[in-house]
């Protein structure tokens, strides 16, 4: 479970990047944030594993408060955080299983880490994971020769080798076409869904927030202006949260 | 510890997994392992051939301070006598340079496959370019000190030759990726074709050309100061001169001062190719 | 108002709109020194004013040539040649004979003195040479590039990779052979220092390319700082290491071959023996051996480079 409470993020030269934020997120739920470029959506995930420390309130993420972490406990923290980036962040020189396995090279021992030796566990693990998400067969394949999507969900099958209890994603669909924008948030769900993991994603396609997300929260300027389910976000709710009629790009076009 | 023994035993000889549902895959084997093994035989050979011996290396290190330290503090007076064979240098490495290059520039454009010329030829020149091009530029200088006596002249033509195998073969590739439409359309008009290269092609292969005269430049300068070593005129002489005599000093000055025309050449080089990139 | 002072007020306005004299020279001569204004081609009224405003820039060239000749007279009297003499041309003609009928006893000789034996060793040169001058550039480059060092740490390592870059390499075999006794490990440390300047410039410029996302995504899963290096920064740069090795590898192998020159191994000082002996079916085995290492050489390396860039790792 997460739980915000007055968290506030201030930057050095004075700007918000969150204001007072009083959130709560249970353990299997899928969360879309929305909201403007700059709104603070971006911040309010990674303020989740400390990739952004918080300047004042109380961050708890099932029972231990991020800002008392450090080092070694915060890796330790963050092993059962998982995160998807919007530019893949692969290494696209290696193949496909290899980026997989980075995932587990935080749990294995000295000796293992330095010559790359994973288990016989990790690889069943990082096997499985790209099973899950459905891109099996190019387990071995380089990295860079996959298309956007498929790259997308070897990002996906990494943070599942880490076996999460929450995923963040940073704009994960933002640099994929329709098609395969929605096979990527087919994949959040049914993981989801299978394996009650806590999914919060940041996301400024608006439709497709509100097509596959169960739970809605709109920010804008740091601070929250909408938390309730996706079934009631209407026009009215989108012009609190966005303050003008919806762009042309906020909505993913359906795919013909 | 003994699963890290088989994991490692499986670098070498890829498994096969199944997974909870059935499906089966099997590890793409990776020659790398073995690579990595036969690399380590090939530079342990190397290290016995050379006669590697660290253990002499750490007893013996203090020898090699020694000749620096008697070149320090360098011999000032000895400028006036090392004037003439400094310039000399840097006169062989820019007149080889731009010599070696400007004969290159028409042969590489006869040597591009866009000429058109016959096949064989072709081949035979790019061979015999491969073969120029693996003698370093010393044992060209030393054949031709042999040829022609002492003397700076040595050293340039060595110089021109290896500019010259540089040049063609960067002109040449470069000329091949070039963009042959307009050739074409000036060929289509009825002009001559060396009239169409240098009217189509050279512009476009014009910066990279002073690009390449400039490289030429730099890496010579720094072959013109050693050149001199077998007698091809130049700064190099003078080293083998005074090493001879045992006067540290001025080869402290001698060497000082080839150590700066080597940067500040070389700098030159690089900044001249840089704002020609714009 | 009187038509005269009107008339007066319309010419002064009309020499106003003309442009200044010094502006005027620009615009009629600039063009052939390759500078023209796109106001004054705008300006050009004829068809005839805009092509004489138009860049021609026959001057510049011409003075470029002017440049170009007087570098080459003034250089001349640096080099004077005196012609070949008759021993000359009886030399070049004996050398010739000798490259095409190289001396089969050097290149069937197995033993030490033979030729496989020479260039072993001077394989051996260049590739130990190049082997641990990257182990020595790869630290150094990473003190030498922006993103992992301060700037004035970086400034301090780069004059000095430059001042030992430019110092003559001739002079660092002298060195070693002083140090460590004539022979090929001479030899060897000539090499080390030669490529670990070059390697590093090389190495750095590929440190300062690299993709900071996976490092990130490495840094969200929970790793320590030398996770992240072996795990983010090495698979990035590691094709591109082997890359510049290969590379220099190509040049060190000639390059080890002249520094039998100073006493430092391998096949150079039997060459230049050879020359002096006036040995020329011996000079001519020796050079074929040579030629054919470094085509083998240059063969292997682009071939691996190209499937560097192809295969995984």
């Amino acid at each position: 479970m997460i739980k915000f409470e007055h968290v506030t993020k201030q930057y050095p030269n004075g700007v918000l990047g969150l204001d007072d934020v009083d959130l709560m997120i249970e353990q299997g739920e899928f969360v879309a944030v929305i909201g403007l470029s700059g709104a603070g959506k971006s911040t309010l995930i990674r303020t989740v594993n400390k990739m952004i420390d918080i300047t004042g309130g109380r961050l708890t993420v099932n029972g231990t408060d991020v800002s008392t972490l450090s080092r070694r406990a915060l890796r330790k923290f963050r092993r059962k955080i998982g995160m998807v980036f919007q530019s893949f962040n692969l290494v696209t020189r290696t193949s496909v299983i290899n980026n997989v396995l980075s995932a587990r090279v935080a749990d294995m021992s000295f000796f293992r880490t330095l010559l790359g030796l994973y288990s016989r566990q990790d690889k069943m693990l990082a096997l499985e994971s790209l099973d899950k998400v459905g891109i099996l067969e190019k387990a071995y394949v380089r990295a860079d020769q996959l298309s956007g999507g498929q790259q997308q969900r070897v990002a996906l099958a990494r943070t599942l080798a880490q076996s999460p209890e929450i995923i963040l994603a940073d704009e994960p669909v933002a640099a994929l076409d329709p098609v395969m924008a929605n096979v990527v948030m087919e994949d959040f769900k049914r993981i989801n869904r299978e394996m009650n993991i806590t999914v919060v994603i940041n996301i400024h396609h608006v439709d497709l927030a509100l097509q596959y997300a169960d739970r809605v929260v709109g920010i804008r300027a740091g601070r929250i202006v909408y938390d309730g389910p996706a079934s009631d976000v209407n026009d009215e709710v989108l012009k609190q949260i966005y303050g003008r009629e919806l762009k042309d790009d906020e909505r993913m076009k359906e795919a013909e | 510890m003994r699963s890290i023994l088989q994991d490692l035993l499986h670098v070498f000889y890829p498994r096969s997994y199944t997974l909870a549902n059935g499906k089966q895959i099997r590890e793409k084997f990776s020659p790398i392992p073995y690579i990595t093994i036969l690399l380590i035989g090939l530079i342990l050979y190397c290290m016995k051939i050379a006669g590697v011996d660290f253990g002499l290396l750490l007893a013996k290190g203090r020898n090699f301070w020694d000749m620096l330290e008697r070149m320090i503090p360098p011999n000032w007076k000895y400028y006036d006598t090392m004037k003439k064979p400094m310039l000399d240098t840097i006169n062989m490495s820019l007149l080889g340079s731009v010599f070696g290059c400007a004969v290159a520039l028409p042969v590489s454009f006869y040597l591009s496959g866009n000429f058109k010329l016959n096949k064989t030829y072709l081949a035979a020149h790019r061979v015999l370019l491969s073969l120029l091009r693996t003698l370093p530029t010393i044992v060209v200088a030393c054949y031709f000190r042999m040829v022609l006596g002492m003397g700076a002249l040595v050293g340039t033509i060595a110089i021109s030759i290896f500019s010259y195998t540089i040049c063609v073969k960067m002109m040449y590739e470069y000329i091949e990726t070039v963009d042959m439409g307009p050739y074409e359309a000036m060929v289509s008009t009825g002009a001559s074709r060396p009239k169409c290269m240098l009217r189509a092609v050279w512009p476009q292969v014009k910066g990279y050309y002073i690009s390449t005269v400039l490289y030429c430049f730099e890496s010579n300068v720094k072959s013109a100061a050693i050149l001199g070593y077998v007698g091809a005129g130049g700064i190099g002489q003078i080293i083998s001169g005074r090493l001879n005599l045992r006067r540290y000093a001025d080869l402290g000055l001698v060497l000082l001062f080839m150590t700066a025309t080597i940067v500040i050449l070389e700098g030159i080089a690089r900044f001249a190719r840089r704002k020609l990139v714009h | 108002m009187p038509a005269e002072s009107w008339c007066i007020e319309m010419e002064h306005n009309e020499k106003r709109s003309q442009p200044g004299f010094f502006r005027r020279l620009l615009r009629d001569w600039g063009p052939l020194l390759g500078i023209s204004l796109g106001t004054d081609l705008d300006d050009a009224v004829t068809v005839e004013d805009k092509y004489r405003r138009y860049p021609q820039p026959w001057l510049r060239y011409l003075l470029f040539l002017l440049f170009v000749l007087a570098i080459v007279y003034i250089n001349h009297f640096t080099v004077e040649f005196t012609g070949l003499t008759e021993r000359g041309w009886g030399l070049v003609k004996a050398s010739l004979q000798g490259l095409i009928t190289p001396s089969w006893k050097v290149i069937t000789d197995s033993s030490t003195t033979g030729l496989a034996y020479m260039l072993m060793e001077t394989f051996s040169i260049g590739f130990l040479g190049t082997l641990f001058g990257t182990v020595i550039a790869i630290p150094l480059a990473f003190v030498c590039s922006r993103n992992v060092a301060p700037r004035w740490v970086n400034l301090i390592f780069l004059v000095a990779v430059t001042i030992i870059r430019s110092f003559p390499s001739i002079m660092y075999g002298i060195m070693f052979v002083k140090t460590v006794g004539p022979g090929p490990f001479a030899g060897v440390l000539t090499m080390t220092i030669g490529s670990a300047g070059m390697l590093c410039k090389m190495f750095v410029e590929a440190i300062e390319d690299i993709d900071k996302g996976v490092i990130e995504a490495l840094d969200a899963s929970g790793c320590s700082a030398f996770e992240k290096v072996r795990y983010g920064i090495i698979p990035q740069l590691s094709s591109s290491i082997i890359s510049s090795v290969l590379y220099r590898l190509d040049i060190n192998i000639k390059n080890a071959s002249v520094l039998g020159l100073v006493g430092a191994g391998g096949i150079g000082a039997q060459l230049i023996f050879a020359i002096d002996d006036r040995r020329w079916s011996d000079t001519g085995a020796m050079l074929w051996g040579l030629v054919v290492l470094v085509l083998v050489i240059e063969y292997v390396s682009t071939k691996i480079r190209k499937k560097l860039a192809t295969d995984i790792r």
